[in-house]
């Protein structure tokens, strides 16, 4: 029988002792996370990072795993099966065959990755009951068909073409696809070593920042150089490093990279074609930086564009779901739509490594189980959530000064009158975030029509680049008139995922949301989605005549984003941040100046 | 005065020195059949051998970029806090000697197994490795159009995702 496809999905319904519980896990290179499925639902996902308070944690996702457990009151004997998110021996053949040909260059890279190899990572079922006691089934899904399954299973479509794109799993490093049903097919990939995500990062790498970390500040950097294709010097530079095909399939000149056998990514070739060495980490961003980041952009974007063309031309689909590292590139995910063909596009919150735990998860319920798909995810609120007595319990605990609010109502409109009246505000609600972006539960937020917002929050908050942007929520009915968005809106927009232009005539009037070139990572805010932030930006709306936020997330350079009170409170008293809104509860920086600190000094990459 | 002494690091010297002291008489029992060194008389060569060590195993946990993690301190009491910086003490000697082994016995499987392997691969100019094959073929469905590779993911077998490879 073909596993992908089942012909006859059966519905999920409880097992004979109860509910059907799967744990899906991604973890051991970047972003280790769980997801919990109930009957085919998810019903808990969170990254270990969170937990850990370590950025990008790869550990073992213990942590993240018994908060999902525990959320639901339930045990590990009551998991039925277990997701794990690529199959290790596939991906050790790979890590193999790359010593074997780069022999001797790889010393010291084989002595840096075997021990990790041999002592966990190729042995997940013996971890999971080490770590766990779990004794069931463990499903092994490929990374990509991971990837794909938690872009497509998830969406709101029935039907839509696939694209994953990111560094590489096992061997596969870009793939597309379809999905139907509770089905998802893979038909094509292309290999390691030719990967765009490698391409990506091996730029990164060479911009001075780091690897699986700062990707998103290179895109940031990228309209401060020439985005003219024809203007910027880079861009035919970088075309010889890769080669493009019309069908969006592409071949790296490996002669440039030494990722193949090297700790270090970028070869000194590279550095010769790009005039110039790697920049260091604090060096100052020259215009030929910009230009590089810029150039890289526009390839990107050129290859991404021809794939997702290919996509739709072999499956005929109007829908697209993407994911893979690469689909966290909202400025190319803001032009799929006019660019491509295809006339909706999903992106699940997290679509990196992390949210493949989920699609892990999903696809052995609807692929390997045969069940039919019932879940559709409309929100990214899957975190851990505290309640008011629990964190009245700790405001109480700790000492700390508070003010209790009335009511909701008294609650909106103190908030709304804090932001207009210019101050920082630590906001802390209900279930955290899924994924790397804040969206209204874990969110630093801020008066958007102020000129001296971005460097405040660049300088005092976030302690970070001073060119980096910062993203605005809006009300998704209000988002037209202040973006030039797709005709509708993707679903993409709830989650960060999309770039849009400014309309001209709001730039000037939305200075800290408004990027150098007229661009905006636009947030839209559902009321079925979060009611309370909803009705939070209309109620600053009221108040200012904006009915915008600018929300970044809630966490200082190189931290995790906070997921406790505990670590709200620490945060926001090592911070600019004014004061904390958690819960019913009001907590001001200046009330308790005995918990202030300065964390600037702890800001890392 | 008090600042000058921690408990922390004391209790962690103390538990490094113990480490120290333990792998010293560890050395000597077990170099004793061998007739390596003086024995038990004077354990002073054994405890520089132990030290060099793990020395030796931290300069190439340095080189390898492995950074061990801070763990929160626990905040249960003085004596709780002792003994968790005595046993990061112990840790810490036994890092070493540990990256030291590992570096010696990974040596030597990257060099006659990898190593080899790799150089008779090379000599039988036969089936390459296979980043290598994915690499010097470029177009691998024999399309000079296109990079695409035909995946068959469609016609896989439930039990095939049972297994870890």
């Amino acid at each position: 029988m073909p596993i992908i496809a089942p012909s006859e999905p059966t519905a999920c319904e409880p097992g004979p002792s109860g509910p059907r519980y799967i744990l899906g896990i991604s973890c051991h290179y970047h972003d280790a996370a769980a997801t919990l499925l109930k009957d085919g639902m998810v019903v808990a996902a969170a990254e270990e990072e969170r937990f850990s308070r370590r950025k990008h944690d790869a550990s073992f996702p213990l942590s993240a795993i018994r908060w999902c457990l525990e959320s639901q009151g339930i045990g590990i004997d009551q998991v039925e099966l277990a997701a794990f998110y690529e199959k290790p021996f596939r991906k050790f053949e790979r890590i193999l065959s790359q010593h074997l040909e780069g022999f001797p260059r790889g010393f010291k890279t084989f002595q840096m990755a075997m021990p990790g190899w041999l002592s966990e990572k190729i042995r997940v079922r013996s971890l999971l009951k080490k770590r766990l006691g779990y004794r069931g089934d463990v499903v092994y899904a490929d990374h990509h068909l991971s990837h794909a399954a938690g872009a497509f299973l998830p969406s709101p479509f029935e039907e839509a073409a696939i694209v994953t794109v990111d560094g590489v799993g096992e061997w596969t490093t870009t793939a597309y696809g379809r999905g139907r049903g509770s089905s998802v097919e893979l038909y094509q990939d292309i290999r390691f070593p030719h990967s765009l995500g490698l391409l990506y990062s091996s730029l990164t790498a060479y911009l001075g920042f780091s690897v699986n970390n700062s990707e998103y500040k290179v895109m940031g950097l990228s309209p401060y150089g020439r985005m003219d294709r024809d203007g910027n010097p880079y861009y035919a530079k970088l075309k010889r490093v890769i080669d493009i095909k019309p069908d969006g399939s592409y071949a790296l000149d490996l002669s440039y990279f030494t990722f193949q056998h090297s700790d270090r990514m970028p070869g000194a070739r590279l550095s010769q074609l790009l005039d110039g060495p790697v920049r260091e980490a604090e060096e100052e961003l020259l215009p030929r930086h910009k230009d590089i980041a810029a150039a890289l952009q526009m390839i990107t974007e050129d290859v991404v564009m021809a794939i997702l063309r290919h996509a739709r031309r072999i499956t005929g689909c109007g829908n697209v779901a993407l994911s893979g590292g690469v689909a966290l590139n909202s400025v190319i995910n803001g032009r799929i739509l006019s660019q491509t063909g295809f006339t909706d596009l999903w992106i699940q919150p997290n679509a990196g490594d992390a949210g493949s735990s989920m699609g892990a998860a999903l696809f052995a319920h609807c692929c390997v189980l045969g069940k039919s798909r019932a879940y559709r995810l409309t929100h990214a609120y899957l975190g851990p959530q505290y309640g008011s007595e629990a964190i009245g319990n700790f405001l109480a605990g700790k000492g700390i000064l508070h003010r209790r609010f009335a009511d909701r109502a008294d609650l909106i409109s103190q908030a709304a009158r804090l932001l207009n009246a210019g101050e920082v505000v630590g906001w802390f609600q209900g279930a955290m975030e899924w994924g790397p972006r804040a969206l209204g539960a874990r969110s630093i937020l801020a008066h958007p029509g102020r000129p001296d917002m971005q460097a405040i929050l660049n300088e005092k908050v976030k302690h970070r680049e001073a060119f980096r942007p910062f993203a605005p929520s809006v009300c998704a009915e209000d988002a037209e008139e202040y973006f030039q968005c797709d005709r509708a809106i993707p679903a993409a927009a709830d989650f960060m995922l999309m770039v849009y232009p400014i309309r001209e005539n709001w730039r000037a009037r939305l200075p800290a949301v408004t990027h150098v070139d007229g661009t905006g990572r636009v947030q839209t805010v559902r009321r079925e989605a979060n009611p309370l932030y909803y009705d939070l930006i209309k109620g600053f709306g009221t108040l200012s005549g904006i009915p915008m936020l600018v929300n970044t997330s809630f966490n200082i350079r190189g931290e995790p984003i906070v997921c406790s009170p505990a670590d709200a409170y620490r945060c926001m008293m090592g911070t600019g941040i004014d004061c904390l809104i958690i819960g019913d509860y009001l907590v001001r920086r200046k009330d308790n100046p005995r918990d202030i600190w300065d964390s600037e000094s702890a800001a890392t990459d | 005065m008090s600042r000058l002494f921690s408990p922390a690091a004391f209790a962690k010297a103390m538990g490094f020195a113990v480490g120290w002291a333990g792998f010293a008489v560890l050395l000597s029992v077990a170099t004793r059949p061998m007739r390596l060194g003086p024995g038990f008389s004077n354990l002073f060569p054994y405890a520089a051998a132990a030290i060099l060590l793990s020395g030796a195993g931290h300069l190439v946990r340095r080189w390898l970029k492995q950074t061990s993690f801070p763990k929160p301190s626990p905040k249960e009491g003085f004596l709780r806090r002792f003994g968790g910086a005595w046993l990061d003490g112990l840790l810490l000697f036994f890092k070493g000697t540990a990256a030291f082994n590992n570096f010696i016995f990974l040596s030597i499987a990257y060099l006659l197994g990898v190593g080899l392997t790799s150089m008779f691969v090379r000599k039988q100019g036969g089936k390459k490795p296979a980043a290598e094959a994915a690499r010097s073929d470029g177009h691998p469905d024999g399309n000079p159009d296109s990079y695409w590779r035909d995946l068959e993911s469609a016609k896989r077998e439930a039990d095939a995702y049972y297994r870890p490879f």
